[in-house]
């Protein structure tokens, strides 16, 4: 097998994987959503009609801006740590004169971090006639979730990344702890253990249940480090 | 004809003066997009950013098996439909060969959102003003002035589709109704009276309705509320 063959075989793996040197690298972003991550070089691809990627440029007075004329990237650094917004400016060269192309407001927002973005549960009924239907639910905030939710039989915590960051994984979860009261149960899986779902059974309105420990991997099987979760019984 | 002339001349010197001061394309053909995040919106068009290393922009074809992907005036996009069986879908890149064949070259795969939340804004003939903006009064009473559902300003989906169809104002607590997209006289007549005694008071657009135009059919949605600071600048 070539190099090329090599390096084309290894880029159907993932669209951003970079390989060493002469490494053939493929970029696919959404271009209506314009969302960067704080505190990080967050990489930006930028494409005008008819204009050259060597004419282009991008200027930003609350970030610094480095170009991979490489790669036909842009890397932007927001500099203002509290700032939840910035403007890129897109300039052309052309004559020795620099002209204004496009002024693009970004978000700032914190960078990824999986948490608990949800509890998914299944309801079947059994109608007058003897028939079943299971009918599946998702509550998706978790200031709110009745304790009959948490009850259920087949109730899983949802992984994901928050839906401010534009990113999302399939993510599984291996296990992770539930404190109740001041008593850490462990989980396996993503479903509370029997002794975590009696200790549920006590709880009342507004009472608290932690997710911690939340052992988690990516597609790829690597490792995710989550952020804990806090749920309200409503 | 010298006056003809004179029209002309000035015609190209109206046309030279704005080529350089404002901006050159239209907005549609700056394509801006971050690699790294992964979320598409149903039922829009969400256009596309593709580049791989070495291949010519134009030598690349998307497709999609679980959405529909079409080229427009060179810019691809992908509509995924609403449908909470296909949540993610893969974008395959491939190449344009000389024999007339596609070659794979990458995938990639997108988590498919609700579409995103719009808010009432007051949009006047010089400024957008969103939930939280200081709105002079002079600025609101305009009779151009016009009360209308955009996305977030980090968003850059065509909004010709929303259409305000009524909403309530609570100012000096009271409340008032309007329909379609403007403030009613009354509105106004409290504003007035407000500022003939305050420096600045408050206007809150509650449940505005609005109408959302998809490829099927029209939908009504109630959108959260919105709160300016009307500022007396008379």
């Amino acid at each position: 097998m070539s190099l090329r063959n090599l390096t084309l075989f290894v880029s159907l793996v993932s669209c951003t994987l970079v390989l060493g040197q002469n490494s053939k690298t493929a970029l696919l972003s959404n271009a209506a959503v314009h969302v960067l991550y704080r505190g990080q070089d967050n990489p930006v691809q930028v494409c005008v009609t008819a204009v050259s990627h060597e004419a282009l440029s991008i200027e930003c007075a609350t970030a610094t801006v480095r170009k991979d004329a490489k790669q036909h990237l842009w890397y932007i650094m927001p500099t203002d740590s509290a700032a939840d917004r910035l403007t890129l400016k897109v300039f052309k060269s052309a004559n020795g004169q620099k002209v204004l192309l496009k002024e693009q407001i970004c978000a700032i927002v914190n960078p990824p971090a999986p948490t608990i973005t949800g509890l998914r549960y299944n309801v079947t009924r059994t109608t007058d006639s003897g028939n079943t239907s299971t009918q599946s639910f998702t509550i998706s905030d978790m200031k709110k979730v009745p304790r009959k939710a948490l009850l259920n039989s087949n109730a899983e915590l949802m992984l994901d990344y928050p839906a401010e960051t534009m990113k999302s994984e399939k993510l599984t979860i291996h296990g992770f702890s539930a404190q109740i009261r001041q008593t850490k149960y462990e989980c396996v899986g993503n479903r509370f253990s029997e002794d975590a779902k009696k200790a549920m059974t006590q709880l009342k309105s507004g009472d608290v249940v932690s997710i911690t420990d939340i052992s988690a991997t990516d597609e790829a099987g690597k490792n995710v480090p989550a952020a804990t979760c806090t749920i309200i019984i409503r | 004809m010298k006056r003809n002339t004179g029209t002309y001349l000035l015609a190209i010197a109206m046309l030279l003066l704005l080529a350089g001061t404002g901006v050159q394309a239209q907005s549609t053909d700056i394509l801006i997009g971050n690699p790294e995040q992964n979320v598409l919106y149903a039922d829009l068009d969400n256009p596309l950013l593709a580049h791989v290393s070495d291949i010519a922009d134009n030598s690349l074809i998307l497709k999609c098996d679980e959405a529909k992907v079409f080229q427009r005036k060179g810019i691809w996009y992908v509509h995924p439909q609403k449908n909470d069986s296909t949540d993610w879908l893969s974008i395959k890149i491939f190449r344009k060969t000389s024999n007339g064949q596609n070659m794979f070259v990458a995938k990639k795969l997108f988590r498919v959102m609700k579409d995103p939340e719009q808010l009432a804004c007051i949009v006047t003939p010089e400024h957008v003003y969103r939930t939280g903006d200081r709105v002079p009064v002079t600025e609101l009473t305009d009779a151009n002035t016009r009360i209308v559902p955009k996305y977030p300003d980090y968003i850059d989906y065509p909004e010709t589709d929303l259409k305000m169809e009524q909403f309530t104002v609570m100012c000096q607590q009271k409340l008032m109704r309007c329909t379609n997209d403007t403030l009613s006289t009354a509105v106004k007549a409290v504003l007035s009276e407000a500022l003939n005694q305050k420096n600045e008071v408050s206007l809150i657009i509650q449940s505005p309705r609005i109408g959302m135009r998809t490829e099927k059919s029209m939908t009504q949605r109630v959108l959260q509320s919105s709160t300016f600071t009307i500022v007396n600048n008379r």
